[in-house]
């Protein structure tokens, strides 16, 4: 069985799936970060899959894909030390408890 | 002809100021009577002694300084001599230095004898300003020194409330004539181009033009004449100033300053003949007050009092001969009226001396044989004061006659009848003091008055009758009545013959000393000068009434409209303040308190826990999605 399009469909939907799952229910930041990259990579893979079996293949699929991992590059490194310095103010990382920016 | 001018005029006032402040320093600090005595006296016989250097001098000037140049305005501190005031600076000096010495032996052991001295010798030195002065400014200087001084010496018995009450009143009336003088001053100042206050000036500029407005000033200055020379109806303060000591009665109330107001008339008649209306309107008011005047001294029963009545009816008879315009006679008059109401008054206070104040004529009687110098003094002046022809004052009063005769029947009808009671009361008050017994309570007296008395006295009377020298012709001006001499003649027989008749019913009348009241309301109403005083009293009892009325209109009805307002204001302006705290700042909170309640109702939703953003997040796409399959 050749793989076609529906599995890499069905691939991107369950990373997602897994990545917001894992975005959703993680108390740790570090963990929440994880959950993004995988929902990240699997819209990655709808757009490389899109591209590949596409009548007219597209150019645009993989740019968007280079574009989306430079991105989540530079989102995973702020993203750190944003929790670098949540940890240096409150010992913790626990996303739960940075809420002082309510007030 | 205009004065020389030369530096020494100043000295005559000077020297008397002079006196005053070397008594104010140096004698009081000694303490010695002597003391003090020899410096006013030297003063004022050094006054005399220039005042004759003046007299002879004919018309002299000085300038001393100016007081004001501002643009219109220009006021020089000038004096200026000419014969009139030559004449009544040597009245002022030679009268004044022999009440002087009279008051050493008058006033001997008074307390402050330095004050007394002090004061009369400053009243030498303003009278003589006043007389001095050439222009209406340096003059109305001179002018409220004198009343001043006046006032200090009515009052110069100060512990004693009557004695300052007479001397306020004096000083009060003197206030209100002052007010017309200053409005005349101002009158004329006004009337002249280039404006001037000086006599000469005012003269020459005014002359020939009569005006509506000259007329004004004219009777403006008149009202402060009449008020310093207590004329109708401005007397009343005059018997009262005979609270002050006898020497200054005799000084200031009888020779020199009460005569400052027939000295201004005369000074500025040229003016003052512009003008009909404020010539028959001084001549009546002097011949009333002279009838007047003689009528209440009839009846006085204090000996002081008929003299001061006598001097008010003598100013009387000078502004009668002002408003005819017998201006040499007036000053005439008054020059010889200076002389023996002086020696009147001085006889009075030597009576008063020897009897321990008794002054009540009622209770005096007899003294002719224990005073005989004094006696013979008072026969002399009393006779002069008559009108007798022997003294000065009979030519004087003939002339002041004639010129009323000149003028108006009637005007010499009703002089004539005041002449007519001047004798009579003259001799009366002889009668009552000389003849008959002592009817005091007291013991009589036994010695005559001390010699210094008695020589100043001596010296009066002589003067008194030598002053009829001054009616030979050449001395004055003629009187130009356009009278024949037949007419003269038959003037001066009724006026000798009126004098002497006076004499002898008054002697008939009060032979047996004083009459018994048959009707005292009258008597009193007389005595008590024809009720002006209780007039004036009850009129400003009157005004004050009025004033309080005014006080409760003002605080009633003025206040209460303020407050009537100030109520309505207040209660609009609370009503406003509350629809700015309901309503204005109602809507302002509304807003505010509903921003803040949605603000914190939503503030829930910011909870700031992440996962709870997130599961919003994604419960929101999950929606979103299903919608779409819904909606399809």
């Amino acid at each position: 069985m050749t793989p076609a399009l529906p599995h890499f469909l069905l691939l991107g939907a369950v990373l997602f799936g897994f990545g917001c799952f894992t975005a959703v229910t993680r108390s740790n930041a570090v963990g929440v970060l994880m959950g993004i990259e995988l929902m990240l990579n699997g819209a990655n893979v709808n757009f490389v899959a899109f591209h590949r079996y596409a009548a007219t293949p597209l150019l645009e699929g993989q740019i968007f894909t280079l574009l989306v991992i430079v991105i989540a590059a530079a989102e995973a490194a702020v993203a750190l030390g944003i929790v670098l310095a949540v940890y240096a103010n409150q010992r913790s990382i626990d996303v739960s408890e940075a809420d002082t920016l309510r007030d | 002809m205009s004065p020389a001018a030369v530096s020494w005029l100043w000295l005559l006032p000077a020297v008397p100021a002079l006196g005053a402040l070397l008594n104010a320093t140096v004698g009081r600090a000694s303490r010695k009577e002597a003391v003090v005595s020899a410096i006013a006296i030297g003063a004022v016989v050094i006054a005399f002694c220039f005042a004759i250097a003046v007299f002879l001098s004919g018309e002299v000037t000085q300038q001393l300084w100016t007081v004001l140049d501002t643009g219109a305005v220009h006021v020089d501190a000038a004096l200026t001599a000419d014969r009139l005031s030559g004449l009544l600076a040597l009245v002022i000096s030679g009268i004044g230095a022999l009440i002087h010495i009279y008051s050493t032996a008058y006033m001997q052991g008074e307390a402050g004898h330095w004050r007394f001295f002090a004061a009369l010798n400053l009243f030498v030195a303003a009278m003589l300003v006043l007389v001095l002065a050439d222009n209406l400014v340096l003059m109305f200087v001179g002018w409220e020194g004198v009343g001043f001084c006046s006032w200090l010496l009515i009052g110069y018995w100060h512990e004693q409330l009557d004695k300052v009450r007479a001397a306020n009143k004096a000083f009060i009336v003197n206030r209100i004539g002052d007010v017309g003088l200053v409005v005349g001053m101002l009158l004329l100042f006004w009337a002249t181009e280039p404006h001037t206050f000086q006599f000469r000036a005012l003269i020459a500029q005014l002359s020939g033009s009569p005006s509506a407005t000259l007329t004004l000033a004219c009777l403006m200055l008149f009202v402060g004449a009449a008020a310093k020379s207590a004329q109708l109806p401005l007397h009343g303060w005059l018997p009262d100033a005979m609270a002050g000591p006898t020497p200054v009665s005799a000084l200031i109330h009888a020779a020199t300053m009460v005569t400052a107001g027939v000295y201004l008339m005369v000074r500025l008649h040229p003016l003052i003949a512009q003008s009909a209306l404020a010539m028959t309107v001084i001549a009546w008011v002097g011949a009333a007050t002279a009838l007047f005047a003689a009528i209440c001294a009839l009846v006085q029963t204090d000996l002081k009092r008929v003299l001061a009545y006598s001097t008010i009816s003598q100013l009387g008879f000078m502004f009668l001969a002002v408003g005819v315009g017998a201006w040499w006679p007036a000053v005439f008059h008054l020059v010889t009226h200076a002389f023996f109401k002086a020696a009147l008054f001085l006889s009075a206070g030597a009576v008063l001396h020897q009897t321990h104040h008794e002054q009540d004529l009622r209770r005096l009687g007899g003294l002719r044989a224990a005073l005989p110098v004094v006696h013979w003094v008072y026969v002399v002046t009393a006779l002069a004061l008559a009108g007798v022809p022997l003294a000065g004052s009979f030519f004087s009063k003939d002339f002041i006659l004639q010129g009323a005769w000149a003028a108006s029947p009637v005007l010499w009808g009703v002089a004539s009848l005041a002449a007519l009671g001047t004798s009579l009361y003259a001799w009366r008050s002889y009668v009552l003091v000389f003849s008959g017994t002592w009817r005091g309570a007291r013991e009589a007296p036994v010695t005559d008055a001390p010699a210094a008395m008695r020589w100043v006295l001596i010296t009066l009377a002589v003067g008194a009758v030598a002053t009829a020298g001054l009616a030979l012709p050449g001395v004055f001006p003629e009187p130009d009545t356009g009278l024949s001499h037949l007419a003269e003649g038959a003037l001066l027989g009724v006026a000798t013959l009126s004098a002497l008749a006076g004499i002898l019913i008054a002697r008939r009348i009060w032979a047996n000393g004083p009459l018994p009241v048959r009707s005292p309301w009258t008597i009193a109403f007389v005595i008590g000068g024809l009720g002006f005083d209780r007039l004036y009293n009850r009129l400003t009892r009157i005004a004050i009434g009025v004033a309080y009325q005014l006080a409760a209109f003002d605080r009633i009805v003025v206040d209460g409209v303020v407050e009537a307002f100030a109520t309505v204001i207040r209660y609009l302006c609370m009503f406003e303040a509350a629809f700015d705290f309901y309503v204005i700042d109602g809507m302002v909170h509304l807003v505010g308190q509903i921003s803040m309640r949605t603000g914190k109702s939503l503030r829930g939703l910011q909870s700031g826990d992440l996962m709870r953003y997130l599961y919003v997040a994604v419960a929101g796409v999950l929606i979103v999605v299903c919608l779409q399959y819904w909606i399809r």
